[in-house]
């Protein structure tokens, strides 16, 4: 395959993944029944993006290499099945824990507390807050409204989602449980490395 | 091989498990609460289900199209740990969408540390969520948490590629 077949292939794919973005995202938004897609595709615009790239991805290869495209899709459809039981048992996880999550308590707790600990308690409690920040950052701000201290409120942010079902069932389901409390220790180490670091440029910044 | 197989599938069955002692534990406790914990599971279902099983068709597509050139060039050395935390932050922030990428890509030969750093920045940093967090807080505080996090992730990143490289 010459570089002009694949500079066609790349064009063509990039016309049809404009029209279908196009078609998506913008004029449908307004529609009264198309533009409730956020219904079934989720409301990130990054995620939509994501559909939009892998589309292009499958049409593009299709065209230059159809072998790879074909495994793909394959393979793909194999590891639907085996792992969607799994994907359902953790998004009923998530669900439950979005219930049984002690907003008040948090709040009473974390608004009492102030510099280094604020840091550490709100990382803490926003590792076991919802993973989706269109569920998370409203309790977040939720919490700062309610007198919650800057400290503690970007903590909660850095922390967010970390030890939360969904990433805890996607450690296991992806990989092992040795990556799990891996990535777990890390995160954490990560979030609270923010953390301090915010603290003491706050400090020297005198905000 | 086989030993690395049943401990991924222990680690599966755990999470169908614990599901269904969850359910069972509040419908023991308030049949009401199970209901609504129900209620709000199908919601996410709704919303996750297609991005979800279009992330994992991205995931396999991305592990047969890298290959060890392309892994020695971009994912190794100072400028893998670079490309990965970079990689990871700009994944949808949701594991059901980010995870079947990160799995692809280390499927398809990348380094074990270079799987950790995606998961490290696809955790902490997540730019993905720039959309929602300018609406509630207001683009400086997401500044702010954008940029601590991402430093934040490249340092412990640095320390602990050294470290498995230490070992």
């Amino acid at each position: 395959m010459n570089i002009s077949h694949k500079a066609f292939s790349c064009i063509l794919c990039t016309i049809i993944t404009i029209i279908l973005g196009w078609l998506f995202l913008f004029p449908l938004r307004k529609l009264p029944f198309l533009g409730k897609y956020s219904i079934i595709l989720g409301k990130n615009p990054l995620t939509h993006v994501m559909m939009i790239i892998t589309v292009f991805l499958y049409l593009y290869i299709y065209i230059i290499k159809p072998e790879i495209a074909k495994r793909s899709t394959l393979k793909s459809l194999s590891k639907i099945k085996d792992l969607f039981i799994y994907i359902v048992a953790a998004l009923f996880i998530s669900g439950a824990t979005i219930n049984l999550l002690p907003s008040k308590v948090l709040i009473d707790l974390l608004g009492r507390e102030a510099g280094v600990i604020a840091v550490l308690a709100g990382v803490a409690f926003g590792s076991i807050l919802p993973a989706c920040p269109f569920i998370s950052y409203p309790i977040i701000a939720g919490f700062y409204a309610a007198g919650v201290g800057f400290p503690g409120v970007m903590g909660m942010l850095f922390g967010s989602g970390l030890c939360y079902p969904c990433y805890i069932t996607c450690d296991l389901t992806f990989f092992d449980h040795r990556i799990l409390i891996l990535r777990v220790l890390l995160t954490f180490a990560s979030a609270l490395v923010a953390g301090f670091l915010l603290y003491l440029a706050g400090i020297i910044t005198g905000v | 091989m086989r030993a690395k197989f049943q401990v991924a599938f222990i680690g599966k069955i755990t999470v169908l498990i614990f599901a269904f002692c969850l359910y069972l534990t509040t419908f023991t406790v308030s049949p009401a609460l199970t209901w609504k914990c129900v209620t709000i599971s199908l919601k996410e279902m709704k919303k996750l289900l297609i991005p979800f099983i279009v992330a994992l068709f991205l995931g396999t597509l991305v592990k047969n199209l890298i290959t060890p050139v392309l892994i020695s060039r971009f994912l190794r050395g100072m400028k893998g740990i670079f490309s990965a935390a970079v990689i990871g932050s700009i994944l949808p922030p949701c594991p059901f969408i980010a995870y079947p990428v990160i799995k692809g890509i280390n499927d398809g030969g990348a380094p074990l540390y270079v799987t950790m750093i995606m998961l490290i920045t696809a955790t902490t940093v997540e730019i993905g969520q720039i959309f929602c967090g300018l609406i509630i807080f207001g683009p400086k505080i997401v500044g702010i948490r954008i940029s601590f996090a991402f430093l934040s992730s490249l340092i412990i990143s640095l320390i602990y590629s050294s470290a498995i490289r230490w070992r």
